[in-house]
């Protein structure tokens, strides 16, 4: 077997030193905006197709061996069971595709990411991510008949997997499955029945694969959400808020001292000579800790003035921030739950207050946004509603629905500084390019329908299962980019 | 437990449409060298692939070595040596690697056979297989395959596409090995002058049916064949008896027609024959006319 693995790497060593060229290509061509470039949608999206692409390239060119019999014969006939002589190309084929692919992305694309940025759980969610997708690509090419499997399978499934990873996979699962027993036909008319086999351990393998997969996803998503809620205390009482506009504000994904530390540092890189001069440890005196003590006037908030801004200090190389930074609320009137504070700019303060006790005229708790300029004068933006449910399962379903989608959203939270997020909202001309490309799979659908000369039974359940898998990545579209809730911040429980 | 080592009962197979093994009852013997001849599409490879277990039949039963061939454990495969005239050798690797390969799964590997054959082919072990010419490629092939040892060579047209002194390395390979006189080899091809010198019996297939099986002299006994002038045109072929194949060369008919049909000289007598001979039969006539189709024999001589 070992040495089988081995000759078979080295058939593949020349493809795995192209990915890597391309790879480098990528990082070339990108040079220092690749951080930039990964984090909008549009080049998630490029670097995404040209790794499935490249991955399913390789499973094609194994393929190639494996389903032509007189290339296979070679192999075959051995004193080795199929199974696991499939099993040594397959090996031999994820080393490669580990040295191809998920090697580059996490030491190339991780590494730029880390150079120019830090990494985040969110970065390192979109590369596991995309690296299922890659195995995905490589394990359908790796069959027969790949001009007309994996054309359909892909037309159909790409628009998914680039945006939904996780229902994608099961897509990929059922769709694989109804091929398989469908296309029963045009693989009993192939030459021998070795073929078969090997495209009957591959498609009844690809399942199997793919919900290891899931499994990993969802332990991912398991140990991410218990590091966030078990072990770092900071983040308890976290919450995120739903607008009812379909943007969302993740508030207290990091702790709020460096939240602040990361306003701070904002300002500062706007002056050079203060920047070079920043180190990491400071003291910061946050004034509102306790929340209950804190009372607020309506419009009567007052910043503090560019003289008061100057008290802050370099000592000893230590920034020291004093209790004048922060925004003062005089007291009078209802208590308040919880108020945040960022900058929206250089010049404007945004507070975001919430009164439990306070209704909305529907009835509903509700948030304030305030408005805080240079000069202390405030204006209230917008009342915002909340609905009741937890962020929490908002955040796993999501999660479930698209690992991919919600990585990519907490990469963008945790990458923003003023820690406002609008989410990634795909482009509209992007969003009708998927329904393009769905309708396009219908219409392939449709012609492999005759070419596979299918019975009546047989060729409604292939369209069937077909167009259903494109109706589910509709819906999970409209699920995904339209959050349904405004929830409400888990402060409320303390009140 | 049979006394034959490759056995089919009544084996068949189709592509599409097209019948490549029809109803093919066959009993091959070991200890010997087994000829399989037909022409193209006759079904010689379907045959072989099916006894690896490298294909299977539409219906009916194979075995080889005494075990089933779909489904051969693969400890089996040690005693079987396999090449085929397409069998691609993997061309990333060089002639060592490869050995390295075929001795990591063949338990009786004989390194020094192996070497002896490369070194009688001049090329360095060294080189790629990707470099290597046709028959160099074939030759390493055969290298490999007979050092494996195996108790029975299946070989599927070896020298295709060989020029002579490589056809010549081939069997010289065969001929003058110790090991392969105690041992079976199942040689397919479509040209029938390999078989005579190696055969020690022949399985003659036409259109995926056993047209005759026996060793040389009885496969030629089988067919007599008749050079005939007519002083008009002959066309009463439907009424030869026996008639297997015939052509028309310069107003001289040939036929070959089957040996049970006797003495035709009477017959063709009666037909206005000018002139009447019995040619010296040989393998590769023989061959010839127990693998033509009757549409072309007909069309070849009735129509020219």
């Amino acid at each position: 077997m070992k040495a089988l693995i081995h000759a078979e790497f080295l058939r593949l060593k020349p493809l795995t030193i192209r990915c890597l060229g391309l790879n480098l290509l990528i990082l070339l061509l990108v040079g220092e905006r690749l951080p930039a470039f990964l984090l909008s949608g549009q080049g998630l999206f490029i670097v995404t197709i040209i790794y499935a692409v490249a991955a399913t390239l390789t499973g094609i060119h194994q393929g190639s061996l494996l389903n032509q019999p007189n290339q296979r014969a070679f192999l075959f006939h051995r004193p080795i069971a199929p199974v696991a002589i499939c099993n040594g190309v397959v090996a031999a084929a994820m080393a490669s595709f580990t040295l191809a692919f998920v090697l580059p992305l996490v030491v190339i694309v991780g590494g730029a990411l880390w150079w120019f940025q830090s990494v985040t759980l969110g970065h390192l969610n979109v590369f596991f991510d995309i690296t299922v997708l890659c195995f995905c690509c490589y394990l359908a090419g790796l069959l027969k008949h790949q001009t007309q499997i994996l054309v359909g399978a892909l037309i159909v499934l790409l628009p998914l997997f680039m945006v939904f990873v996780g229902i994608g996979s099961i897509a990929l699962m059922l769709l694989c499955l109804a091929l398989f027993m469908l296309n029963r036909r045009m693989f009993s008319a192939s030459e021998t029945r070795k073929i078969d086999s090997l495209s009957q351990a591959v498609l009844l393998s690809m399942p199997l694969q793919l919900v290891c997969m899931l499994v990993l996803s969802f332990a991912f998503a398991l140990i991410y959400q218990l590091s966030i809620n078990l072990f770092d205390d900071k983040h308890k009482g976290d919450w995120m808020t739903y607008w009812s506009d379909g943007s969302y504000q993740q508030i207290s994904r990091v702790p709020r001292e460096q939240r602040v530390q990361l306003l701070l540092n904002r300002d500062i890189a706007q002056n050079p000579d203060m920047s070079a001069q920043l180190l990491p440890n400071f003291v910061y005196q946050y004034p509102f800790n306790n929340a209950h003590e804190i009372t607020y006037f309506k419009g009567n908030a007052v910043l503090p003035t560019d003289d008061k801004r100057d008290t802050l200090a370099l000592n000893n190389n230590q920034l020291t921030v004093s209790s004048t930074f922060a925004i003062t609320l005089k007291a009078g009137g209802d208590k308040i739950s919880s108020i945040d504070v960022f900058y929206d700019s250089a010049e404007t303060l945004i507070a975001i207050v919430y009164q439990p006790q306070i209704l909305s005229e529907n009835g509903l708790p509700f948030a304030q946004i305030i408005e805080i300029d240079a000069h202390g004068k405030t204006l209230i933006d917008r009342i915002i509603e909340f609905e009741s449910g937890w962020p929490l399962t908002y955040q796993l379903r999501h999660f479930i629905m698209s690992p991919l989608l919600a990585g990519l959203n907490t990469l963008l939270v945790e990458q923003n500084p003023n820690r406002f997020a609008n989410g990634f909202q795909p482009q509209k001309p992007v969003l009708w390019l998927m329904i393009l490309v769905c309708l396009m799979s219908l219409w392939l659908t449709h012609r492999l329908v005759d070419k596979l000369a299918m019975t009546k039974k047989e060729r409604l359940c292939w369209l069937a299962i077909n167009t259903l898998t494109g109706v589910i990545g509709l819906l999970t579209l409209l699920l995904i980019y339209r959050p349904f809730k405004n929830t409400t911040p888990e402060v409320q429980n303390s009140t | 437990m049979s006394e034959f080592i490759v056995e089919t009962h009544q084996l068949t197979k189709s592509y599409a449409d097209k019948k490549v093994l029809d109803n093919l009852t066959l009993q091959l013997e070991p200890g010997l060298v087994h000829g399989i001849v037909g022409n193209n599409g006759a079904g010689k490879s379907t045959l072989l692939k099916i006894l690896l277990g490298l294909s299977s039949a539409d219906s009916g039963s194979s075995q080889i070595m005494h075990c089933d061939s779909q489904t051969i454990k693969p400890a089996l495969r040690t005693a079987i040596g396999y090449i085929n005239a397409d069998y691609q050798l993997p061309e990333h690797l060089n002639i060592s690697q490869l050995a390295q390969l075929q001795k990591a799964h063949f338990v009786d590997w004989d390194q020094a056979l192996f070497e002896q054959i490369i070194a009688s082919i001049d090329v360095n072990q060294k080189h790629h297989v990707g470099q290597l010419s046709r028959g160099q490629k074939t030759s390493v092939n055969l290298a490999l395959t007979m050092a494996q040892k195996p108790k029975l060579l299946i070989l599927d047209e070896p020298t295709a596409g060989l020029d002579m002194s490589s056809q010549q390395f081939v069997f010289d390979m065969l001929l003058t090995n110790d090991y392969f006189e105690k041992h079976t080899i199942l040689y397919c091809t479509h040209r029938s002058e390999e078989l005579e010198r190696i055969a020690d019996n022949v399985v003659v297939l036409n259109n995926g049916k056993l047209v005759a099986q026996g060793d040389v002299n009885h496969i030629i006994n089988q067919v007599s064949h008749w050079r005939v002038c007519f002083d008009s045109p002959f066309k009463q072929l439907s009424t030869v008896p026996g008639l297997l194949s015939s052509r028309l060369m310069d107003d001289v008919y040939y036929f070959s027609v089957n040996s049970f049909a006797g003495d035709l000289t009477d017959f063709f007598n009666q037909n206005t024959a000018a002139e009447v001979q019995q040619i010296q039969p040989n393998f590769a006539k023989a061959v010839a006319a127990l693998t033509n189709t009757t549409t072309t024999r007909v069309k070849l001589a009735g129509e020219v």
